[in-house]
């Protein structure tokens, strides 16, 4: 089970509010960013680990969607594309002040060797305790920014590896690996924090 | 923002009122003096060009008011600006106006009273018009992390 | 490598379901047979769940009434500069205009010709240098003395 912020009845109206916000209809535009701002904003935060350019960013992205929004086709997926825009921002901005890279990774990940097995029982438990949850999110913050980036496309969009590849414009193969070695990492990083 | 109709409303009546009589000038008293005396030996073209050169004079004219007008509402010097329009010739005045014309004004939101857009207080009653440098107190864009005047850093 | 190696390569991809069906019942089947795959998945499973459970960031205030705003700001500034494009090619075809407008009306008044320093000043060439030059020499001029006063902004 995975958290959205969607309800069905938002889903169904979607070609509508793409039409009404393509005729101009500014009530359309506020409706449009509100159904949105809390998984955007999420993601560009997640990406970014700054709530001020998160922010800058998040308005950024609406005014290129915005934009573009005439041409954009009704019968692609809009959240794709949506947070392919966002996606496309962080690495403008990361290139130009040449920071961590979105491009390769820093790190290259942990190796199996690293994971301890036999604290299993313990990890689980943790896992489970929703106030724990802050420990998870500290050892991902430590994740170079692609691993997160996955992470949360996944577990908290919910996309699917072919949505996360359009997103990210990188190949299915990519997506997997990515994931897995953002999952081992994050695993590493988890069990090797003392408690 | 800016609509063909409301700005043509920036126009002063006394600039439409000698524009109209101008060109209605032109059309009737220029044959008389560039062609020959008499009525009947005018080609019929004379009228046209007369007609013409009477609409170019109005639009001129127009023109001239409405750099009054709207060099006024914006807070510029509107009578230099004005005669800068009228007498460099060529009607290059008029390009010289709108490449260097400053931004409308705005409103105060809260004593009503007309500011700059650059303006980071009102000039009347000190009410923040933009965010500002906490340091040097110039104006400054959302989105900045430092200030360019200053170079303080800037916290949002 | 064998299957069990093979398997626990993509396990955790397994519990994000992120397997292609043919390849999730592999794993299943490994599963059914290996305690140790089978513990190991669990954890992922469990990391999984808490990965779509994180501690949700709060939303900056009025993050929407700031975006929907800048928004607006932004297309009211894009329609201002469509329109100030349109009104100086306009201004430029109107300087031709006023200009051979003028030359031609001398012209007719002077009937014909207008001799200074030898050459005929109502002759096209000379017309057009002479009236080019002068105009915007002026307007070098203005706008020299007008930037000295404030700072030069691109509107365009």
């Amino acid at each position: 089970m995975i958290l959205t912020a969607m309800n069905p009845e938002e889903l169904s109206s979607l070609p509508d509010a793409l039409d009404r916000v393509r005729r101009g209809d500014p009530d359309a535009m506020a409706e449009m960013i509100s159904r949105y701002q809390h998984r955007l904003y999420r993601y560009l935060l997640r990406l970014t680990k700054d709530s001020a350019l998160a922010d800058d960013l998040f308005q950024q992205t609406w005014l290129r969607v915005i934009e573009k929004i005439q041409r954009f086709d009704a019968r692609r997926n809009f959240e794709a594309w949506l947070f392919s825009v966002a996606h496309n921002l962080a690495v403008d901005h990361f290139r130009r002040r040449r920071l961590e890279s979105l491009d390769e990774p820093s790190e290259t990940g942990t190796t199996r060797a690293e994971r301890l097995t036999s604290s299993q029982p313990d990890v689980l438990a943790q896992l489970l305790d929703f106030e724990r949850g802050t420990m998870l999110a500290a050892c991902m913050e430590r994740l170079p920014a692609i691993h997160r980036e996955v992470l949360t496309l996944r577990f908290e969009e919910g996309m699917k590896l072919e949505e996360i590849a359009e997103v990210v414009a990188i190949p299915l193969s990519t997506v997997k690996s990515r994931l897995s070695r953002a999952l081992e990492g994050l695993r590493a990083r988890m069990e090797a924090t003392p408690r | 923002m800016s609509g063909f109709r409301s700005e043509i409303g920036v126009i002063p009546r006394a600039a439409w009122i000698i524009a109209i009589a101008a060109a209605i000038g032109f059309a009737v008293f220029l044959p008389a003096v560039i062609g020959p005396p008499d009525q009947a030996s005018r080609p019929p073209g004379l009228y046209l060009i007369a007609y013409c050169i009477g609409l170019v004079f109005g639009a001129y004219v127009l023109l001239a008011g409405y750099v009054y007008g709207d060099a006024k509402r914006r807070g510029m010097r509107y009578v230099m600006w004005t005669l800068l329009a009228l007498l460099i010739p060529n009607a290059i005045g008029f390009i010289l106006y709108f490449i260097l014309r400053e931004p409308l004004m705005i409103s105060c939101p809260n004593c009503g009273g007309l500011a700059r857009q650059k303006f980071a207080f009102c000039q009347y009653c000190g009410t923040s018009l933009a965010p500002s440098c906490p340091h040097c107190r110039r104006a400054v864009e959302p989105g900045w992390s430092h200030c360019p005047d200053c170079g303080n850093p800037l916290k949002e | 490598m064998n299957e069990h190696e093979a398997i626990r390569e993509i396990l955790m991809l397994a519990a994000a379901d992120a397997l292609e069906d043919r390849e999730q019942l592999r794993v299943e089947r490994h599963l059914r047979e290996c305690e140790s795959c089978r513990r190991d998945m669990e954890i992922w499973r469990a990391y999984s769940y808490g990965l779509g459970r994180l501690p949700q960031p709060a939303v900056p205030p009025r993050l929407m009434e700031r975006t929907h705003a800048r928004i607006l700001k932004e297309r009211a500034e894009a329609a201002e500069r469509r329109w100030n494009e349109r009104v100086l090619v306009f201004l430029a075809v109107f300087a031709w205009l006023t200009g051979l407008t003028v030359w031609f009306l001398l012209r007719m008044l002077a009937g014909g010709d207008l001799v200074v320093i030898g050459t005929n000043l109502l002759g096209g060439r000379p017309w057009f240098v002479a009236s080019t030059a002068l105009a915007w020499s002026s307007a070098a001029v203005a706008a020299l003395v007008l930037s000295r006063r404030r700072e030069w902004r691109n509107v365009v």
